[in-house]
């Protein structure tokens, strides 16, 4: 009876840790686990230009440079969506430029993998560094 | 002792089902890094042509999409994005022998490959065309950010020489007036003049990236295989009929 406790109980630690990973809460209008700012905060970035459609042609090229296809864009709204194929059931992104003031753009990244909804800041990170390049500018995070 | 085992192998279990959850952060960390042959895919699926009529390029393209069977899904001129997609055949003739042996074994038929889906993805982008100069020096590539940097350096150095220049023969005060109209209409001029260059130099080539993928989809309905397609054989012949194509579009046949 003992034994039995005893391999049961760290079976059912398991069982919780496990069913921490899958969220079975996931529906549409299911927040995500961080806050919403601290996720606006790492999905965004601002760069000093005026320039939307440049802009825009940037994130797309920076797209295609990470071997995204992309499916959709919209110039009025300023969004792009993109695919990636590959392992874990691949990667699809929606990335949207907005006017922020006069002078500057602001640039948020939605990712998921898989089924998955990407929600850790280095993903995100390595994003932008690939735009700073194709936009010749710093990626500023948004105050 | 048996024990203490079950306990260790039920730990090892708890590892591996947390380390799904660190993983998915750096695979998708990987997977949005530039790899090191990126560069090497953009060469193979871009192409420049030296036009500026971006929406000659892109017409022309959706005509060679056409061609090829595609139907188009998508298209935004203004940013020069098509995308196109078409639905094939792809049983293959050894999937159906062995799943036909297996049947005749007895054995419970397993699904086979049943049709792929084709998905394209074109997207076309003005840039500049490289001058050609005497002297083999790097052309300096005219932007918005640069002009402005330019005008605002010389704004303040000219302000400075004209007021020198005009003290000697004005009153300071005048001096000081004169100087700021000169170099205000100074700047403007030299404003002007560049962005007429950015201008000419901006629209004189376009340039064309294409991707293709593709789905292949079993008679269970579930998708087997995923890939982008990488032959260099594949882009080269789509543009040579593009390169057609362009020519057709630009003198109107």
């Amino acid at each position: 009876m003992n034994t039995l406790l005893r391999v049961l109980l760290p079976l059912c630690l398991v069982v919780v840790a496990a069913s921490g990973c899958v969220n079975p809460n996931q529906q549409a209008l299911a927040t995500s686990a961080e806050s919403q700012v601290k996720l606006r905060t790492m999905q965004s970035r601002v760069f000093d230009t005026s320039d939307k459609m440049t802009t825009m042609r940037t994130v797309i090229a920076t797209l295609q440079d990470l071997s995204f296809v992309i499916d959709k864009a919209d110039s009025n709204l300023g969004t792009v969506t993109a695919t990636k194929l590959g392992g874990h059931g691949g990667m699809r992104m929606t990335v949207m430029v907005q006017n922020k003031g006069e002078k500057q753009m602001r640039v948020r990244a939605n990712a998921q993998m898989g089924l998955k909804a990407v929600e850790d800041p280095l993903p995100y990170q390595a994003f932008f560094q690939s735009l700073e390049k194709g936009m010749f500018l710093t990626a500023n995070l948004d105050e | 002792m048996t024990c203490s085992c079950s306990i260790r192998a039920v730990c090892l279990l708890a590892l591996l089902a947390m380390s799904g959850c660190a993983n998915h952060a750096q695979i998708s960390r990987d997977m949005l890094t530039l790899a090191p042959e990126s560069m090497q895919m953009r060469q193979l699926q871009t192409k420049r042509y030296d036009t500026n009529d971006e929406k000659m390029v892109l017409s022309a393209s959706a005509s060679v999409l056409q061609d090829l069977g595609f139907h188009l899904d998508e298209s935004t001129p203004d940013l020069g994005i098509i995308v196109g997609s078409k639905t094939r055949d792809a049983t293959n003739a050894g999937q159906v022998t062995l799943m036909l042996l297996a049947a005749a074994l007895g054995a419970q038929p397993q699904p086979i490959d049943k049709e792929q889906t084709i998905r394209v993805s074109l997207v076309t982008a003005p840039m500049a065309r490289p001058v050609e100069t005497n002297q083999g020096a790097k052309v300096q590539e005219l932007t918005p950010e640069k002009i402005s940097a330019t005008c605002e350096r010389m704004s303040g150095r000219l302000q400075k020489s004209f007021e020198e220049e005009l003290a000697r023969v004005l009153p300071p005060a005048d001096a000081k007036l004169a100087g700021k109209s000169l170099t205000a209409q100074t700047v403007k001029t030299l404003n002007d003049e560049l962005t007429q260059r950015l201008k000419q130099q901006d629209f004189g080539a376009t340039r064309v990236r294409v991707t293709f993928q593709r789905v292949v989809i079993n008679t269970h309905g579930q998708a087997t295989l995923m890939e982008a397609l990488a032959t260099p054989e594949l882009y080269k012949e789509f543009y040579e009929k593009l390169s057609k194509s362009v020519f057709l579009e630009a003198n109107d046949i």
